[in-house]
């Protein structure tokens, strides 16, 4: 490992040089930074790692079978387990997509699930991200630079290979696939703050990239134009665009990143989306306390992994307690996502914490509250040294005739001490994840 | 895998080979012209304005060869070039792929680190970037349209600077028979007629250069 | 008692220029249920290539496809013949999507203040509490045509004072909702007016019955239902997406009369 820290500087010329980079807006302007990379890897012991897999595993499968109850029969609600408030209520439910199954049954494709460890070496669920989530391109392009450049490092650790991610994103491309037509990845365009991962999938697993405007339907069924009129008939779209523009006829009507009428075509069976629109109801952060609920409902098993401790203001006891003890808790807004509309009540002001409290007791619905959860740090390059840096890892969960987890993950680090947003976007950097070889 | 390109992966196809190929020409102009200016005639830029049909506002020798250059404010320089180059590529990853499209970004990162006291010699090591590009084109776009759009971009340019700076023209020639040859096997992304009126105009030895190079604007045809 | 009414309706987009590959999908054909039986009806699209037929997540019927060719104008509609009972009342179970707050809905302190001002009694019917609702609104709203947008929420028309049928329904549909009674958006067609109208169905024990908050009256007959949603994103007449640089005008036309009166009531 000494050698990989050694070689830092021929990492990043050979990041600059294959253009690995993401997006961010500051001030209402596109642009474009390196996304900074620590090559202190993450290690993960085989031991603990095959209880996360265990534990993602389940968790996904109940996940997907929720999906698949919410838009159908709605039998969780009916039973009692989640109040219909908490799906009628979300953003993220989507009554356009009532009665579609998607094809074979598969919802979450690919899911970016965020755990943290905790001091006592317990792995915590952050978040679920069952829509569009990113990343997972970062740690291959690492584990491909860090190989090249210090190829000893690797012969004596032994550590399973990440870039079989590509194999399996395309395996799950393929399955999805409802008549052999074409495989898409659909970018919303090259001010995405990702777009540098749509095209480095496309250009990995063989799949066309395609822009808005490149794709239409047409007898309801969706086609990729080429030069002269030529066309060709798409079976599966892996889209990176959110639901919300994805169908100007179905969602945002103003939306100039969609598939006019996609969701018809896609209600007929011609085409798979993946992931599924309509997720987002699993992954809302009001849903999060009631996955272990569901676990426990859809497959009658324990939860293997635990959620921070959550509390619903939603029910009397919970907001009681969240509003004598909100100086601990960590509070956010089940509107808001990427590390926005989360705060910490030991930083709030008095006024902040009074209008807090207020908006708890107003809308109880909109707010959900957690534990801290002392979150082991790792250490992360500085100068000659090293630091000390809070760090979450999202392991990502194919679904294709099985579920997998990728044995890597893409591990992001605070930038700030004592901080604990490891968003990219909020100015964090990455680290590859090893996980141990049987 | 598929076959097709889309328009507008076409057009930034095209447009990808002509900034990269003008970047290419333009480096060897630039070192003749610099040779010229060392002691021989000190205002010889302002013919290569003139010629590549670029705005003449530097005042000396020196301003021209540094904002020429480096300049990125400079909507002509080469790294401005390059930089237009690099958006199209940008959109063309996974047709180019991440080798080729790696040659436009070391070229890019290679100016702004030699910008401040360079001469025009440090930049051999981007004339050889852009040859390894065009060698990366050819070995690894196995897929047939996007390469021969990228090389329609190449060859239209290179036949258009060879004009603009009166190469012999025997050159010429040689530039419209492999043009002629590539619109062969695409015949649809060129305007047939245009295509025959250049070849016509082109056999004499002394021909309209500013017809030619009217013809050469609206040969390359996507849209239909 | 059954009344016949005959109808026609015409919408024609007029383009300032040439579009093409125009995806479309319409809700411009009744709907049919236990309070209004279609005898006939008859739609237009055009130009259109294959069209397709489908129901929506609310069981509204659409109409969808593409019409490839360039054109400068678009028509759809339809005409027909409903057979209207006596009774607006649908039987259905209730779907509780409709209780919850929607985009156009959402309550803020204004609703909440205006609600607050409305004195229910324990003996009131729902519809008679639906009627107190629309009372209270009425006299806080003016109808005032182009005074708000399609995009104009319930919160910022009763703010404004000011609407058309489109905000007078989400203001009711939001006071409904935040006093725990299903309500949802209905686009349709009433004699005497000469383009589309909206209102309010609202669920009182096992049946949706309807009122019509810009007239302050509950309904009995005489409105002719296209669709229904959560507000009136659900419930879009038409949507299109169109190639080409163009500007668009409308041309609506619609004529709605009771058979028997042989009356023509309107026309524009």
């Amino acid at each position: 490992m000494t050698t990989l820290i050694e070689q830092r500087d021929a990492v990043n010329k050979w990041l600059e040089r294959y253009g690995v980079r993401f997006g961010v807006y500051k001030g209402g302007v596109f642009h474009e930074q390196l996304f900074p990379f620590d090559p202190i890897p993450r290690v993960i012991k085989r031991s603990e790692w095959n209880h996360i897999e265990k534990g993602l595993i389940q968790r996904v499968k109940a996940l997907n079978l929720f999906l698949s109850d919410i838009y159908s029969g709605k039998q969780i609600v009916a039973d009692g387990v989640i109040p219909e408030e908490f799906i009628y209520s979300s953003k993220g439910y989507l009554p356009q997509c009532e009665n579609i199954t998607p094809s074979k049954g598969i919802y979450t494709h690919i899911c970016g699930i965020d755990l943290v460890q905790a001091r006592d070496g317990s792995w915590i669920i952050l978040e679920d991200n069952l829509r569009i989530p990113s990343g997972a391109s970062y740690p291959i392009i690492a584990r491909t630079i860090t190989r090249k450049v210090s190829p000893h490092t690797f012969e004596h650790n032994h550590i399973e290979e990440n870039r079989g991610y590509i194999d399996l994103l395309r395996k799950t491309m393929d399955y999805a696939n409802v008549n052999g037509g074409l495989a898409v990845i659909l970018t919303p365009g090259r001010y995405n703050s990702a777009f540098f991962e749509h095209s480095f999938l496309a250009e990995k697993t063989g799949a066309t990239l395609v822009f808005p405007g490149d794709l239409t339907v047409e007898n309801e069924k969706v086609y990729y134009n080429g030069l002269f009129n030529t066309r060709q008939k798409v079976g599966v779209i892996y889209r990176r665009v959110s639901d919300e523009f994805l169908d100007p006829m179905a969602f945002d009507k103003s939306s100039l990143l969609g598939i006019p009428n996609v969701m018809q075509a896609y209600a007929k069976g011609n085409v798979a989306l993946m992931n599924a629109p309509g997720n987002g109801i699993a992954d809302d952060k009001g849903l999060c306390y009631f996955v272990p609920k569901m676990i426990e409902y859809y497959l009658h098993e324990t939860p293997l992994l635990q959620n921070a401790p959550t509390y619903l203001p939603y029910y009397p006891d919970d907001r009681k307690y969240v509003l004598e003890n909100i100086r601990k808790l960590v509070i956010k807004d089940v509107s808001e996502a990427g590390g926005y509309g989360v705060m910490f009540g030991r930083d709030m002001d008095e006024e902040h914490l009074a209008n807090i409290k207020h908006l708890i007791e107003t809308e109880p619905r909109r707010w959900i509250a957690q534990e801290v959860i002392d979150f082991i740090d790792l250490e992360v390059l500085e100068g000659s040294g090293t630091v000390l840096r809070k760090a979450d890892l999202r392991a990502f969960v194919l679904c294709a005739d099985e579920i997998r987890v990728w044995h890597s993950g893409l591990t992001r680090f605070a930038r700030e001490p004592d901080s604990f947003v490891v968003n990219s976007s909020q100015g964090g950097g990455f680290k590859d994840t090893w996980v141990e070889k049987n | 895998m598929g076959e097709l390109i889309s328009n507008t992966k076409a057009e930034n196809l095209f447009w990808l080979g002509r900034y990269v190929q003008r970047v290419y020409i333009v480096l060897h102009l630039l070192r003749k012209y610099r040779d010229v200016m060392i002691d021989e005639n000190e205002g010889a830029y302002h013919s290569f304005c003139e010629k590549l049909g670029i705005t003449d506002n530097y005042a000396s020798s020196d301003e021209f060869l540094h904002n020429y250059v480096y300049d990125k404010e400079n909507p002509d320089s080469l790294i401005s070039m390059l930089t237009y180059a690099s958006n199209n590529a940008t959109l063309l990853r996974e047709e180019i792929k991440s080798e080729t499209f790696s040659y436009i970004l070391l070229s890019i990162s290679h100016i702004e680190n030699c910008a401040k006291d360079a001469d025009i010699d440090a930049l051999q090591t981007v004339s050889d970037y852009l040859l390894a590009f065009w060698g990366s084109v050819d070995e690894r776009m196995f897929k047939r349209e996007p390469r021969n759009m990228v090389k329609a971009g190449k060859y239209l340019e290179d036949l258009d600077l060879h004009v603009r700076f009166d190469y012999p023209h025997e050159r010429i020639l040689y530039l419209v028979d492999r043009l002629e040859k590539h619109a062969e096997k695409e015949k649809v992304i060129f305007n047939q007629i245009l295509l025959y009126q250049l070849k016509s105009e082109t056999l004499q030895p002394d021909c309209d250069k500013l017809k030619v190079l009217d013809i050469l604007k609206h040969l390359f045809v996507v849209n239909g | 008692m059954d009344k016949l009414v005959e109808y026609h309706y015409l919408t024609k987009v007029v383009f300032s220029e040439k579009v093409h590959s125009h995806s479309f999908l319409l809700r411009c054909t009744p709907s049919e249920n236990e309070y209004q039986k279609i005898e006939s009806v008859s739609s237009r699209i055009a130009p259109a290539g294959e069209v397709f037929r489908a129901s929506d997540c609310f069981g509204n019927t659409v109409y969808y496809g593409m019409a490839g060719e360039p054109h400068d104008s678009f028509e759809f509609g339809s005409s027909g013949t409903v057979r209207l009972s006596g009774l607006y009342a649908l039987k259905e179970p209730l779907a509780g999507i409709f209780l919850y707050p929607s985009a156009f809905t959402a309550p803020d302190s204004g609703i909440a203040a205006l609600l607050s001002s409305v004195r229910f009694s324990a003996s009131e019917t729902v519809s008679e509490k639906v009627l107190k609702l629309c009372s209270a609104l009425f006299s806080r709203m003016e109808y005032a045509p182009n005074s708000t947008t399609i995009e104009t929420t319930a919160a910022e028309a009763l703010r404004a004072g000011r609407g058309v049928c489109q905000d007078y329904s989400h203001a009711l549909i939001s006071l409904c909702r935040l006093s725990g009674i299903a309500a949802r958006y209905v686009a349709g067609f009433i004699e005497g007016e000469g383009c589309t109208h909206a209102w309010v169905e609202y669920y009182d024990k096992d049946c949706w019955r309807a009122a019509d908050p810009t007239h302050n009256r509950l309904i009995e007959t005489g409105y002719i239902k296209l669709s229904h949603g959560r507000d009136f994103d659900d419930c879009s007449i038409e949507r299109g997406v169109f190639s080409g640089a163009a500007k668009q005008r409308l041309e609506i036309s619609l004529q709605v009369q009771e058979k028997s009166a042989g009356v023509s009531l309107q026309k524009s």
